[in-house]
């Protein structure tokens, strides 16, 4: 089995291949005992890897959270959208994305105990060139299968879509005192 | 002379199978991860030679930091199921943990303990990816990792 197969069965089984090749490598599955064999095992890790943090997910009513991410993914996009030209790399803005994610975070105080994040994928980066140079490692996709978090600070998972831009797990660090309220406190 | 041959060469292959039976299973994979402990800041700063390879991914990822320092380097040899902790600048841990592989990815846990998260995640050799977020001295930490078979 070559890598390119084992991206493959990766991405039928995440959904990521059109109906048509969905079809065609179906149909290698079926002739292939070690193509098949690959993705029961796969399909079992993923299971095992998600299965600790299942319960804690279902506790959590991350509807607020998506609605808040998405809003300022949003405005991302928008932005880029007004630009006139691509540009080589994304210079730096203020505030950045993270800043304004941990802004509304503090604002609608919810209490900071996301059991755990699922993994959102983020695609904001403009780039020109995407070939690698000889001496730079490559980037790319590094994938986040679960995320526990028993403390009360923020995960971010930062994936990108395609290969521009490495994967980023953020841990929000709230630890400076004075920002977080006492419980029973009213945030503002 | 052709028995003490044949006696040097029985000692010879006992002992390479002696070797081969009594190394760990995991150390043989030779796998390895790269980690750089980078302190990013918003000052203007003068580019780590020591980074010059990521700077640009450096650049990417983290958009609003413009000064980017390498603190520590590690070059960690895993074996499957151990363990490894390195110590941050900031008085925390990371931990990782090497889980096999599976296909061409790896599997890892990386764990920031004081802060009781873990991550499970799979990964390509040769490819870059980052933990970033925990605070240090007017800036944060961002862990750079990058996995070698």
């Amino acid at each position: 089995m070559t890598d390119q197969d084992f991206e493959l069965l990766h991405r039928f089984l995440d959904g990521e291949l059109s109906a048509e090749q969905a079809s065609e490598f179906e149909a290698r599955l079926e002739n292939s005992p070690e193509l098949a064999g690959e993705r029961e095992e796969l399909m079992q890790v993923s299971a095992l890897l998600r299965e600790d943090i299942s319960t804690e997910v279902d506790a959590v009513d991350f509807s607020s959270f998506y609605a808040g991410i998405e809003a300022q993914l949003a405005g991302d996009v928008f932005d880029a959208a007004e630009e006139p030209a691509p540009v080589l790399a994304r210079e730096p803005v203020a505030p950045s994305l993270m800043d304004r994610a941990r802004a509304w975070f503090q604002q609608s105080w919810r209490p900071l105990l996301v059991g755990a994040a699922a993994a959102a994928a983020v695609a904001v980066w403009i780039v020109r060139d995407t070939q690698p140079t000889n001496s730079a490692p490559l980037n790319g996709p590094v994938y986040v299968d679960a995320v526990s978090n028993q403390g009360n600070q923020t995960v971010l998972i930062s994936m990108p879509a395609e290969n521009e831009g490495a994967t980023v797990i953020w841990l929000l660090d709230e630890e400076a005192e004075g920002t977080q309220p006492l419980d029973g406190e009213d945030p503002i | 002379m052709k028995t003490n041959r044949r006696r040097l060469l029985s000692v010879a292959l006992g002992g390479l199978l002696m070797l081969m039976v009594s190394a760990p299973a995991g150390a043989a994979e030779g796998i390895r991860l790269k980690v750089s402990v980078v302190h990013a800041t918003k000052t203007k700063g003068k580019a780590d030679p020591g980074l010059a390879h990521i700077h640009r991914s450096l650049q990417q990822a983290f958009g609003a930091y413009t000064s980017f320092k390498r603190v520590a380097k590690h070059e960690l040899s895993l074996t499957k199921g151990k363990k490894i902790s390195i110590k941050l600048p900031n008085r925390k841990s990371a931990a990782v943990t090497y889980k096999g592989k599976v296909g061409a990815q790896h599997l890892i846990t990386l764990a920031i303990p004081e802060s009781k998260v873990n991550v499970d995640l799979r990964a390509l050799p040769r490819r870059i990816f980052y933990q970033a977020g925990l605070k240090h001295k007017n800036g944060i930490l961002i862990l750079a990792f990058y996995l070698k078979e």
